[in-house]
């Protein structure tokens, strides 16, 4: 009798605990928005995300590749009235723990194509954000002397728990927004046939990578 | 036998509260309830917003003012957005903290003056107004601004406070709701007074922190 009761409620139990019966992918709603991009989960438009399959050995890595089309600061199209104009794209992504599992750490890499003559500034702007926090920031000014033809600028920003003071205390399986914000601003522009421009470099992409770690463990 | 009902039992209110304690808050932004609406963003056209778990992201890319010099005669203008989401709150469990970050742009001449301020209630409570002022008499050239803010909801003894919020059986509900305005006055139709640089935007994130009764 005992044997049977707990034969029938185990299995149903082992079933509940495991994070496949909370059907929530661990990487699910996003948005890309800016006066650069407009796209959503459930809205098409000039971004796409790819989701990668969890890789690594204990499959607690997850990543997510976003893919721009169209997204540039381009100078043909500045407003020649105002000195300054920009362009940026924010993408919000929610990552969702599983049962028994933490976010541990977040990366994110992205490579930017600058063509610029002198006489303009440049400030390209990267920003990591996990929820109200910021993670990390990365800001090259390209002064008004400097000539760059077809450059590429990498950049990787990371944070992880233990590692850093500003990664947030995070509780087990708690969900969050990660953010990260592209900020792209010419200082200066003249003459209307200026030619510069910034666009991402190569397949044109933002890979957003999540590390999670059992609660237990940390 | 009764050991073992007894362990089930345990197990199943450990997935339960585990359960709770993946999303102490539960927002729900594609709620009809839900509204951003205002002079300076319309939902799911230039403003997009984001819920999970204890946080919302909001990005407005219209929410601002533009008075370049040399522009229209105009010399003074605002634009606000209200932004009001349900939540629920896991039972047990009171707000503990709100954190407001802002992320903006300015660009000024001396004789302008402007402000972003936003007021906001949490399931009724006010939360104190939050004003970043950009002040006359000095030029100002920042696209790039951040500032955070976080409030500290003081917790309430009475025993209406203590039913409202803490009950185990009744999971509160109620709204964030936020009126985020931008302003912004110059002297002669010359000066420059521009919030936010033309092609940037308005980043606004809230984190909220709960806490479990009787802690």
């Amino acid at each position: 009798m005992q044997n049977k009761f707990c034969g029938l409620l185990m299995p149903i139990l082992v079933i509940l605990m495991s994070p496949a019966s909370y059907a929530k992918p661990v990487l699910n709603d996003w948005f890309a928005l800016g006066s650069g991009c407009r796209a959503r989960s459930d809205l098409a438009g000039n971004v796409t995300m790819e989701e990668a399959p969890a890789f690594g050995g204990g499959s607690d890595k997850y990543k997510a590749k976003f893919l721009f089309k169209g997204f540039s600061l381009d100078g043909a199209k500045a407003d020649h009235a105002s000195a300054r104009f920009g362009r940026e794209c924010a993408i919000r992504l929610n990552i969702n723990p599983p049962l028994g599992k933490k976010i541990h750490a977040i990366r994110a890499y992205t490579k930017i194509l600058v063509e610029k003559p002198s006489g303009l500034v440049l400030d390209l702007l990267s920003e990591l954000k996990l929820g109200a926090t910021s993670l990390g920031r990365e800001q090259y000014t390209l002064s008004n002397d400097e000539k760059w033809k077809s450059r590429e600028l990498a950049v990787k920003l990371s944070a992880a728990a233990g590692s850093k003071e500003s990664f947030p205390q995070l509780g087990c399986s708690e969900p969050k927004i990660i953010g990260f914000d592209y900020s792209w601003i010419a200082t200066g522009v003249k003459d209307k046939n200026t030619p510069f421009s910034v666009e991402l470099a190569g397949e044109r992409s933002l890979v957003i990578e999540a590390d999670l770690v059992d609660c237990a463990s940390e | 036998m009764l050991k073992r009902v007894r362990f089930c039992s345990l197990l199943v209110v450990t997935i339960a509260t585990s359960a709770y304690g993946q999303q102490s808050v539960q927002w729900d932004v594609g709620s009809p309830q839900t509204i951003i609406a205002g002079s300076g963003c319309q939902k799911d056209v230039d403003a997009f917003a984001s819920t999970n778990g204890n946080d919302v992201a909001v990005v407005f890319t219209r929410l601002g003012v533009n008075l370049p010099g040399g522009g229209s005669p105009a010399l003074a203008d605002r634009k606000n957005c209200a932004v009001r989401i349900p939540a629920t709150i896991a039972p047990g469990m009171y707000i503990g903290q709100l954190t407001q970050r802002i992320t903006y742009g300015v660009l000024k001449t001396a004789r302008t003056s402007g402000a972003v301020a936003t007021r906001s209630t949490f399931f009724g409570f006010d939360v104190s107004p939050y004003t970043v002022s950009v002040p006359y008499g000095y030029a100002l050239n920042q696209p790039l601004l951040t500032q955070q803010r976080i409030d500290n909801f003081r917790v309430q003894t009475t025993p209406s406070w203590v039913q409202g919020w803490c009950s185990r059986s009744r999971a509160p509900r109620g709204f964030y709701q936020a009126n985020i305005a931008v302003s912004g006055q110059k002297d002669h139709r010359y000066e420059d007074l521009i919030m936010f640089v033309d092609g940037l935007d308005l980043k606004y994130e809230v984190a909220t922190s709960v806490v479990r009764c009787g802690l």
